[in-house]
């Protein structure tokens, strides 16, 4: 296995080595999917946006500077190719659309096995997510899934460092809105019936 | 006090100094907006992180490694490694059908791009003039949202003959660039309104189960509705023997749901 940085793999690649190129997607693929995923809320939109993701990386890893780690050039390259695809979406016919969304969004794709989401709890979540706007989604996607810090984010939405953290501030609260999470707290006031967040659920 | 808006944000992300934290600690306690304010920042917080990160299915890195095989093999000294290079990167069906000779499969490796038309191809088989002959080969699906009839399908067929009958001169002459427009030039001309690398093994496959194993390569799959139903439109070239231009022309149509023949034209090229 080649432990070397990905900066040294982009240079190798750049200048004749496609396996140099082969391990970067296998360190990375994983990655790219699971943010086009998470944003897109559809596997088959995923897989479509990570093959996009992927070509494009490579038609532009000779313009990759070096200078921003190459995760962070890679999630730009990945979101940006995100946001294409919910433009495109949303431009699809009436029809088409409301065929996909009687679908829980992250069924909508073909039954590609992954057991991952069975795990508890994870499949509410991603079905909340998606009822999050989508700038605060990929906010954070960003920040809490993948664990990027607030100023690679906003090198990767090109934002400055405050709208990055408001945006993933406002998402946290629409997605704990979204899972029905009861916002008042018990702590100040005077103890009595109260509803749980399972009876708040829509 | 006015909200401690900003500071709530690292307030929930534990990055304030202990003074800070006490004076946001402080505001908390008489006020229950922000309380609520920082409950759900925290339970959002929490269930994203609970979120997990599914393992990509396979196939999706195909076509970039493909390419990077290409890209690589242009920039290394020796272009003669190329052969070797594109096949341990995993280079798609459509590479092998290309003949033996190294030219040719620099060309198409360094050629493809997601929205692989014919004129595209045509630089592959131009650059094989005079060795093997390589037939197009559908990279992708190309979806349209059109609706084709039974009575469209012999012009169709016919228009899909023109286009590769020009665009297949097997003359030499180098064609213009790939671009995803030289994709929906040729006939059954909808608008391609995405294309979907994914897609293509489903639809090769229906397509399979519709016809039996149709002869020839296939050159384009179109997905698009066909008398109301989804349907996969898949074009194929056959010709006399390998390294001889394709002399016939095959469209089949296939229900996307089911996989049930639907229609089939041909024509002499």
């Amino acid at each position: 296995v080649d432990d070397a940085p990905d900066g040294e793999l982009v240079r190798r690649f750049v200048a004749g080595d496609a396996q140099a190129f082969t391990e970067l997607v296998t360190r990375h693929e994983r990655r790219v999917y699971s943010v086009c995923l998470r944003i897109l809320g559809d596997r088959e939109e995923a897989a479509d946006a990570t093959q996009d993701t992927l070509l494009t990386v490579v038609r532009k890893l000779e313009s990759f500077r070096g200078d921003a780690a190459f995760t962070t050039w890679l999630h730009r390259v990945a979101v940006n190719v995100c946001y294409d695809h919910l433009r495109r979406a949303q431009r699809r016919p009436v029809l088409h659309r409301q065929l996909d969304d009687e679908l829980p969004a992250h069924e909508a794709g073909p039954p590609v096995p992954d057991h991952a989401d069975a795990v508890a709890g994870s499949q509410d979540v991603a079905a909340a997510l998606a009822a999050v706007p989508e700038d605060f989604r990929i906010a954070i996607v960003l920040a809490d899934l993948h664990d990027l810090a607030y100023d690679e984010i906003a090198k990767v939405l090109d934002l400055p460092v405050g709208t990055v953290k408001s945006r993933v501030h406002r998402g946290r609260i629409a997605l704990a809105r979204a899972l029905g999470i009861d916002p008042a707290d018990r702590s100040g006031e005077p103890p009595g019936p109260r509803r749980t967040s399972q009876e708040q659920r829509p | 006090m006015s909200h401690p808006t900003v500071r709530l944000i690292d307030y929930v992300d534990g990055a304030l100094a202990p003074e800070e934290r006490a004076e946001v600690d402080a505001h908390l306690r008489g006020c229950a907006t922000c309380r609520a304010e920082v409950r759900l920042a925290e339970a959002g917080r929490e269930a994203a992180a609970r979120l997990t990160t599914p393992v990509a299915p396979a196939g999706l890195a195909e076509a970039a490694l493909a390419e990077a095989a290409g890209l690589a093999a242009s920039r290394a000294p020796e272009v003669r490694s190329l052969t070797r290079s594109s096949r341990r990167a995993g280079a798609p069906r459509w590479a092998a059908v290309v003949g033996a000779a190294a030219v040719i499969a620099l060309v198409v490796l360094v050629a493809p791009k997601l929205g692989h038309g014919p004129s595209s191809d045509t630089a592959s088989m131009a650059a094989g003039a005079g060795a093997t002959v390589a037939y197009p080969s559908a990279s992708a699906v190309e979806i349209q949202h059109a609706n084709y009839s039974l009575n469209d399908l012999p012009g169709q067929a016919a228009q899909l003959r023109a286009s590769f009958a020009t665009s297949s001169s097997f003359d030499g002459a180098a064609e213009a660039q790939p671009s995803a427009s030289g994709v929906s030039a040729p006939a059954l001309q909808g608008e391609t309104a995405r294309i979907s690398v994914s897609r293509l093994r489903d639809a090769t496959a229906c397509l399979d189960r519709a016809f039996g194993n149709p002869d020839g390569s296939l050159a384009r799959v179109i997905a698009a509705d066909f008398e109301g139903h989804s349907a996969y439109f898949g074009v194929y070239l056959s010709g006399p023997d390998a390294g001889l231009p394709p002399t016939l022309l095959q469209l089949d149509v296939a229900a996307v749901h089911g996989c049930r023949l639907l229609a089939q034209s041909t024509a002499r090229l």
